[in-house]
């Protein structure tokens, strides 16, 4: 395309330069003509053919002009018979002359013009290769010349041939309204460049944003203009995210501030100036001696100077004035390093820690008063981990106890501390906790450092923490305790057998003078006879409940479990009370469901239970009624004593079950008790895993309810 | 059908005086042993109705009486009544071992003991 283009320019000059050598040979002709030799002009017209070979094969034509002329004269010469006449010599030669002098200078001409040429070749590749668009007007602002990249800014398949000679006002037709038309007329008046960025919507590739660039240009208008879209977009994201880092600088609840290698502050926050008492421009240049007293500003100075030449960040906490109250503040001081690692300055960020720094104070404060009470504890207490069974924390008792120091014992585990034959037991009280809320463990043999056992109650808890179970374990050396328990044991046992014999001794021989075997008695005599034995019957039944209550208290009985039918076993209890019952002129009524009642239950000890609470009904009540009732409930039998005596009063009722705490006191109701029943009968529901309460008042009556397992349950007595 | 012979195997003098005073009065004939050994060579001599047998003896005690008399043909079949001031499940619990036929604690009741006595003693006559 490029050069066809260029052959067609260059034949246009050709023939412009042919046109004018054939006039100059014609008007030479025709000047030697008229000085040398008048003759038609007509007649020298094959001067023409000549210069025009001349002018079509260069170097080539000149010798063809030559022989032409040579050729043509000697024909002349021939035709005319007129050899001697010079003057055509003269004018071959001649015509040789200017031949060659044309083709000379037809050659120069053409070399010149074949250099403009491949300038100006050069000049539109580099123009088209070039990525801004130039544009080149006219002073009317037509359009003279146009690049590529100046075409593309118009719609897609425009050419070069659609833009040129057009008035800019054709080519973008709104150019007028936007007043650029007349801009660009004042450029090329005033010859003052005018520059501008501007959008323009593209077709094919949306907005385009053009950086313009119009200058006056040899009369005309030149317009630059380059694309600048991408750069505007990445200067435009710059902007947007420096704007975001200097809002979040801004916004920051730390205060922030950057300083050079001298500890010269380059930049702060709005809220650290504002300590500082300065706006953030009026930083710049400032020192820590410009806002803090001398020694503070050389120890912010010493730790900038540590953190540059380590080239390491630092967490610093120190106390800080900040509105004239003194705080804690935590600075991270950083070395801020340029692209090649080379350090420029510090950059430091405080975070205002007087909450934290407080509520650690506390926190230790706290921690050191629970660790005081934790270790004057005088019960051991462990702390151990659920899951490996280690131990997490113990107090100086415990240590004491097992005989370790504090560093031995914390490596220790459960296993540590327990004679390896017991230990299946302590892991399944272990297992117990887990599922229960709170356990006393009893008699769990423990060993000690030097390898000798003593035995400890160990009450335990399990404690949740950071989402992990821990079981708190109090231990209580119970060595002493057990020894008096066996003791004690012995003791009751022993002493009711040897109170027992002599007041067998009494009992029976008073029953004998009573029964008058050894003699008649008066009336007197049988009187105080008959007190005595009642007290010794008393005094049977207190030795007796003695020993059942210290065997209960001391696990040492045991149930005898089978399926037991409670309605026919309350029938019989109460069918033994019904001569005492009709003597005192009191009703007694049985309510039980018509179905039996099963219960899993020693019928010895459920028989005692009735018996104690009638019998206590008994001696409290006057007059009305005794009621013995039982109900299925949803998981066991609820059973219930119901007398309309004399009841008891609010202050008695929590020490009703307590031992020889005869509420009601001996004398009024209770006559002939031993403040033990009540205990007994606690002790016996709760061995059968129930529950017994008591509800009463004074005058009205009193209701004792107790439950009853049904069926068959934990043996967790055994 | 003479009187039912018992015999009383107890080491506290006091006590045996007081039993055979309620039983003669009762109309038993009374042999009365005041330790264990004495006890069981009356019983084996005499061969009583009945033997009252108290536990706590020193030498021999109770149960180990009771035994003796038990695994002796000759007088496994007097019936044998425990008398005891012990009231515990195990002393009870020895004595069915060793083959007691009945257990009374003291401090007793004497109708109680009197019933008792009696039930065995018709019983075994034919």
């Amino acid at each position: 395309m490029r050069s066809d283009r260029l052959e067609q320019h260059s034949e246009k000059r050709r023939i412009i330069l042919m046109i004018v050598l054939v006039a100059v040979v014609c008007s030479l002709t025709v000047y030697f003509h008229t000085v040398l030799h008048i003759c038609s002009i007509v007649a020298h017209t094959y001067y023409i053919p000549i210069i025009l070979a001349v002018a079509w094969w260069k170097w080539k034509g000149l010798i063809v002009a030559i022989f032409l002329a040579v050729f043509l004269t000697l024909i002349h010469i021939f035709l005319r018979y007129d050899v001697a006449n010079i003057d055509y010599y003269i004018r071959a030669i001649m015509l040789v002359i200017i031949a060659g002098i044309a083709t000379h200078l037809y050659k120069r001409i053409a070399e010149a013009s074949q250099s403009l040429t491949e300038k100006e070749e050069r000049l539109h590749g580099f123009m088209d290769s070039a990525t801004d668009g130039f544009i080149i007007f006219d002073s009317e602002l037509n359009c003279a010349e146009i690049n590529r990249a100046g075409l593309s800014m118009f719609p897609p398949n425009t050419r070069k041939e659609d833009v040129i000679n057009k008035n800019l006002s054709e080519i973008t037709p709104d150019i007028k309204e936007a007043g650029r038309y007349d801009k660009y007329l004042e450029v090329i008046r005033t010859g003052n460049t005018f520059q501008i960025e501007d959008f323009v919507p593209h077709p094919k590739f949306g907005n385009l944003h053009l950086a313009v660039s119009a200058f006056k240009a040899d009369g005309g208008l030149g317009i630059v203009f380059s694309d600048i879209t991408e750069h505007k977009e990445a200067e435009e994201s710059l902007r947007k995210s420096e704007e975001k880092y200097r809002q979040l600088i801004q916004n920051i609840p730390q205060k922030i501030f950057i300083k050079d290698r001298n500890s010269a502050y380059l930049y702060c926050s709005k809220n650290l100036a504002k300590d500082y008492g300065i706006t953030p421009d009026e930083i710049v240049g400032k020192t820590d001696y410009d806002f803090f007293p001398k020694e503070l500003a050389d120890k912010y100075r010493l730790d900038d100077k540590r953190i540059i030449e380590a080239s390491k960040t630092e967490s610093i906490e120190e106390r800080y004035i900040q509105d004239g109250k003194d705080v804690w503040v935590n600075i991270v001081k950083a070395p801020v390093k340029d692209d090649d690692g080379n350090i420029t300055g510090i950059l430091g960020i405080f975070c205002d820690i007087t909450e934290r720094k407080e509520a650690e104070d506390a926190l230790k404060e706290s921690e050191q008063k629970f660790r005081a009470i934790f270790d004057s504890a005088t019960d051991g207490i462990i702390v151990t981990d659920q899951k490996n069974k280690k131990f997490y924390a113990g107090n100086k008792e415990i240590c004491r106890m097992l005989g370790y120091s504090q560093k031995e014992f914390s490596k220790l585990e459960v296993d540590d501390i327990h004679p390896k034959e017991s230990l299946p037991h302590v892991i399944k009280q272990f297992e117990r906790q887990a599922r229960e809320e709170h356990i006393l463990a009893e008699d769990i043999p423990v060993l000690k450092k030097d390898g000798s056992v003593f035995y400890a109650d160990i009450n335990s808890s399990s404690i949740t923490m950071d989402g992990h179970t821990y079981l708190m374990g109090i231990f209580r050396d119970v060595t002493e305790r057990k020894k008096l328990d066996e003791l004690k044991d012995e003791f009751v046992s022993t002493v009711s057998h040897e109170l027992r014999t002599p007041l067998a001794v009494i009992k029976e021989g008073i029953s004998l003078m009573l029964d008058e075997i050894p003699g008649k008695l008066n009336k007197k005599q049988e009187r105080l006879l008959n007190m005595a034995d009642n007290n010794i019957g008393r005094l049977a039944r207190i030795i007796s409940d003695l020993l059942d209550i210290s065997k209960i208290e001391a696990g040492m009985v045991t149930l005898k479990r089978k399926a037991i039918d409670l309605t026919d076993l309350m029938q019989e209890v109460s069918s033994t009370f019904m001569s005492q019952i009709r003597e005192k002129g009191l009703k007694l009524e049985i309510s039980v469901p018509k179905t039996p009642l099963s219960v899993y239950a020693d019928t010895d000890k459920i028989i005692q239970i009735f018996t104690n609470l009638i019998g206590n009904s008994l001696k409290s009540t006057e007059k009305g009624q005794i009621e013995i009732c039982a109900r299925e409930m949803e998981d066991e039998i609820e059973c219930s004593v119901t007398d309309t005596g004399e009841g008891f009063s609010k202050n008695d009722i929590p020490h009703i079950f307590d031992k020889f705490q005869k509420a009601g006191h001996a004398g009024r109701g209770v006559k002939n008790g031993t403040g033990l029943g009540l205990p007994i009968t606690k002790g016996l529901v709760e061995m059968h895993g129930g529950r017994i309460w008591i509800e009463s008042e004074v005058g009205k009556g009193t209701k004792v309810l107790f439950t009853l397992p049904k069926g068959k349950p934990d043996n967790s007595q055994l | 059908m003479g009187m039912k012979r018992i015999l009383i195997i107890d080491d506290e003098k006091e006590m045996v005086d007081l039993l055979q005073m309620r039983l003669e009065a009762a109309d038993y004939e009374i042999l009365v042993a005041y330790d264990s050994q004495e006890g069981l060579d009356k019983a084996r001599a005499e061969k009583p109705d009945l033997i009252l047998l108290d536990i706590m003896m020193p030498k021999m005690n109770g149960y180990q009486v009771c035994r003796e008399l038990k695994i002796d043909d000759g007088t496994k079949g007097i019936p044998v009544v425990m008398l005891t001031a012990k009231a515990q499940e195990s002393d009870k619990f020895w004595g069915t071992e060793v083959g007691a036929d009945a257990y009374v604690t003291k401090p007793f009741e004497a109708s109680e003991l009197l019933e008792k006595i009696r039930g065995f003693l018709e019983s075994t006559q034919k």
